[in-house]
């Protein structure tokens, strides 16, 4: 073990003691619950491209395994293996295109091949067959049920949307097993996604949770707040207060056993694409879970103003009977009883003297 | 601490790790990618390739650089398939090392990259095929050992270091297994409670590997967890030397070759050198693997077929491409006698309808088929198999088949670090038996120096006499002989020339004897009367190809 690891060690155990919570309350605002059905996600969301398969995993939890593109998916001048990510280089091969490394391109170029660079660069209609190019192989071998694309902005989300427009009209015979295909935009946060995997445990307003990355010498520290992470990144200068945070993570190749409570993840990849798997099956459910709280917030304002209503209509019919009365006086002051008695119909003018 | 395990392929060599997953009782696996030698570039790939190229100066390079470069630069330096030349103690004169020796240059490499990486090794299991022989297992643990000399790393040193084998099939399910229990209950593949009979059908680069496991728990009232799994293996098939290689060989021959021939008819005149024939053979087998691979992807998603050009072939300083224009009847034509049930060592589908034959374990009664090994991708073969089965039902599918057994090995390595007195009941190599019918006549245990004299009768008239002889860990209880096909000492059987013919109702003796300096037993036959032995078979003593051709 490492120095390194065993700062980490130090830093783990003294977190532990101090501030897991080892019991949540057992009675949340609302339950989450997650449906999850075999999924594919591909996150396109950044340099490269990546598929990640998703399954509902023992004790509740999320099963997220990387899809290996394979070599029968490549082109055939690269050597052989199995690529977590690829390019988004692509060549057109017969009818297909198939994927590539960019650096394939000027040598299949010099073949006779016609290459796009990236797919996000080509033109519109060329699109879908670049995309189904990307997806068809995975696609068709697993039987998936559902499948989500994970982009970075809402142009190439646009783009995605078309082009399945286009495959499932194109293609039917091949999409038809689909019950679902979804874009989303990534968001900042989306590396607290993981820190929800697990469904006793859901998380409460203002929370606070840490990403530690062992490697790379600094940390993530995430909020929950109405639905959302909001995210800063921890320098070595900077001091956080330990007993506030209850949840944490670590990214780390060389830790191997965790202590109980305590998330891992070997490898930055492996934190992405937990992330991408996390998100994309929680932001529905934090979706409707927020609407459904904003649908309750409105709900209660809307019991409030009708009390109020209700409390106004009290006051102003009270209002309305002084007035009643105060006409009915002014016209026929009452006889005097022994004392004088002054009655103000709102009136501007000063009060008599006493 | 991370456990490893090792896939020591024919064509490719795997290391994988594993660790604890979320969960205390789950594992996580993780096949690492490599960095290939020789090359600039910081490519990496799943595996090592498992070729290797000799300079005539230098150290030698293994992987993908040999595999691609070595049939150009010296093809009678370049050595691939090794594995299949493994436990005989051959010498390969013209790169002077022992196919033990070569496949020590892999595991090194392997183990050298993750060692760089500062992991540290305390357990590593390295897969080997189910039906290999007691001299087989024997020259992969040498190799093992010379990886570790080799490497000179202090972790490594030692009475302690841990290196413990495992059947590919084994590992394979093993491997499988754990991904399963991953999953919800209700998403899992193996119902273990129904204590099912799991055929493992391993085809990978050179070698068929047929397994039948039954899985049960120790405890049925236990954990839903590994440790309480109870591995029993009922039968494994004979060695069966058939695999992607024989694919990629029958293309290159019967397609290539031809193909070539016509698109530059000149080179039928033309003299080559042994190099050049070499390096000939070597390049038309790697396009006819690229073919196999485009094919196979082609077919997944169009009936027509494939035009496939191949890169140009330099020989005698000229270069040759050609096109192939194949369609998937051609190639189902041509994939046939691989493909439909005949009998014959090289075939898809008769080393399953042996197995069930010799173990007397029914069809119905295998609940699980699966298909496991980087040929299982083959889209003909797997038709072909789910044609035999009969549908595909039953058929367990695991999403990176060729890197189950390394992943398997990694899971078993970490099992046998962490949970004490986890084992797998699979047979090892520490009794002998010699079967000349239906029964295994004689045993010679671990403990014994030699077994009981034989007596039988001819029942024909012949020149020859058929026999097996077998290795495995426990003697096999009465009554279940039948059931237990131990690892075969040599494969196949083998038909012993009797020195004359003999005519039928002819007494014959047998004894085994164990030679006093291995564990390797001799055999002694006895003709008739006569009072010195018509043959003495040393196993340990068939050592070149010339005098296993004596008996086959």
């Amino acid at each position: 073990m490492t120095n390194q690891d065993d700062i980490l060690a130090r830093l783990i155990c003294l977190f532990e003691d101090y501030t897991i919570r080892r019991c949540w309350p057992q009675e949340t605002e609302q339950s989450l619950t997650l449906s999850i059905v075999p999924t594919l996600v591909f996150d396109m969301s950044g340099e490269k491209a990546q598929a990640i398969r998703v399954s509902p995993g023992s004790d509740g939890r999320i099963l997220v395994e990387l899809s290996k593109f394979e070599k029968v998916y490549l082109a055939a001048s690269m050597p052989n293996g199995t690529w977590d990510e690829v390019d988004y280089s692509m060549y057109l091969k017969g009818r297909h295109w198939l994927l590539c490394a960019v650096t394939e391109i000027p040598e299949l170029r010099e073949s006779g091949y016609e290459c796009i660079e990236s797919i996000w660069n080509s033109p519109p209609d060329q699109f879908p067959d670049l995309l189904w190019g990307l997806i068809r192989w995975q696609l068709r071998r697993d039987g998936f049920q559902q499948l989500w694309f994970v982009v970075s902005s809402s142009d190439e989300a646009q783009m995605v949307r078309s082009a399945l427009v286009a495959l499932t009209q194109n293609k039917p015979n091949a999409t038809g097993k689909l019950q679902l295909a979804q874009v989303v935009q990534s968001t900042d946060s989306l590396r607290g996604f993981p820190f929800l995997d697990d469904p006793h445990r859901p998380p409460e307003e203002g929370e606070q949770m840490l990403l530690l990355y062992a490697q790379e010498g600094y940390a993530d520290l995430f909020q929950w707040s109405q639905g959302r992470f909001a995210c800063r990144r921890l320098t070595a200068k900077q001091t956080i207060d330990l007993t506030l945070v209850s949840r944490l993570a670590i990214c780390s190749d060389t830790l191997d056993r965790p202590p109980e409570g305590v998330l891992l993840f070997h490898s930055v990849q492996d934190l992405e694409s937990q992330a991408i798997a996390h998100y994309v099956m929680w932001q529905p459910v934090l979706h409707q879970w927020e609407a459904e709280r904003k649908r309750r917030c409105v709900q209660q304002l809307q019991r409030r103003i009708a009390q109020l209503e209700d409390e106004n209509r009290d006051i102003e019919a009270a209002v309305r009977r002084s007035r009643h009365v105060l006409k009915r006086l002014s016209a026929n002051p009452p006889l005097s009883t022994g004392g004088d008695v002054c009655l103000h119909s709102g009136s501007t003018s000063a009060p008599p003297p006493p | 601490m991370p456990a490893f395990g090792i896939d020591l392929g024919t064509t490719t060599t795997l290391i994988a790790l594993a660790r604890q997953g979320k969960d205390p009782e789950s594992i996580e696996t993780d096949v690492r990618n490599l960095k290939q030698p020789g090359y600039e570039d910081e490519r990496e790939l799943n595996h090592l390739p498992s070729v290797a190229f000799f300079p005539d100066a230098g150290e030698p390079v293994v992987g993908l650089w040999a595999k691609e470069n070595g049939p150009y630069v010296g093809p009678t330096r370049c050595v691939r398939a090794v594995k299949r030349l493994m436990g005989r103690d051959l010498f390969l004169d013209q790169i002077g090392r022992t196919p033990s020796e070569v496949s020590a240059l892999y595991l090194k490499e392997v183990l050298r990259q993750v060692l760089d990486k500062g992991y540290a090794m305390d357990e590593l299991t390295v897969t080997v095929p189910a039906s290999y022989t007691t001299n087989q297992r024997g020259d992969t643990l040498r190799a093992i050992d010379k990886a570790f000399d080799a490497l000179e790393e202090q972790r490594l040193r030692g009475e302690q270091r841990g290196r413990l084998l495992i059947s590919e099939p084994v590992a394979a399910l093993l491997a499988f297994i754990a991904w399963d229990m991953l999953k919800a209950r209700h998403a899992r593949q193996i119902d273990v409670d129904r204590q099912p009979k799991i055929l493992v059908y391993d085809i990978g680069g050179g070698t068929l590997d047929l397994t039948i496991v039954e899985l049960a728990w120790r405890d049925p009232h236990g954990s839903y967890s590994l440790d309480n799994l109870q591995f029993s293996v009922l039968a494994i098939s004979r060695h069966n030397q058939f695999g992607g290689e024989d694919f990629d060989l029958r293309l290159a021959h019967e397609l290539l070759y031809p193909r070539l021939l016509e698109a530059s008819p000149d080179l039928e005149r033309i003299e080559l050198t042994r190099e050049e024939r070499l390096a000939l053979r070597y390049d038309l087998i790697n396009e006819a693997e690229r073919l196999k691979i485009e094919l196979n992807m082609e077919l997944e998603f169009d009936e027509e077929g494939i035009l496939f050009r191949t890169r140009p072939l330099s020989i005698c300083g000229q270069e040759h491409d050609f096109t192939v224009d194949l369609s998937r009847h051609q190639y189902e034509e041509l994939m046939a006698p691989f493909l439909k049930e005949r009998e014959g060592a090289k075939n898809a589908l008769w080393p399953i309808t042996e197995l069930l034959k010799e173990s007397g374990i029914g069809r119905e009664d295998i609940r699980y088929f699966f298909p496991v090994g980087g040929m299982a991708r083959l889209l003909p073969l797997q038709e072909a198999l789910v044609r035999y089965w009969g549908g595909k039902e039953s058929f367990l599918k695991f999403p990176v088949p060729d890197e189950a057994i390394a992943q398997g090995a990694a899971v078993y390595s970490y099992l046998k670090s962490t949970r004490q007195g986890f084992k797998i009941e699979e047979p090892a190599a520490d009794a002998y038996y010699v079967r000349l019918t239906k029964e295994f006549d004689l045993l010679l245990r671990r403990d014994q120096q030699s077994s009981e004299r034989q007596r039988y009768i001819l029942e024909n008239t012949g020149n020859k006499l058929l026999l097996q002889i077998f290795a495995g860990a426990d003697p096999p209880a009465d009554g279940e002989l039948e059931s237990i096909y131990h690892t075969l000492i040599y494969q196949g059987g083998t038909a012993i020339p009797l020195g004359g013919v003999y005519n039928k109702g002819t007494p014959v003796t047998i004894e085994m004897e164990r030679r006093y300096d291995t564990k390797v037993p001799v055999v002694r036959i006895w003709i008739g009367n006569s009072t010195e032995p018509v043959d003495v078979i040393d196993f340990d003593e068939l050592k070149s190809e010339q005098e296993e051709a004596r008996y086959a």
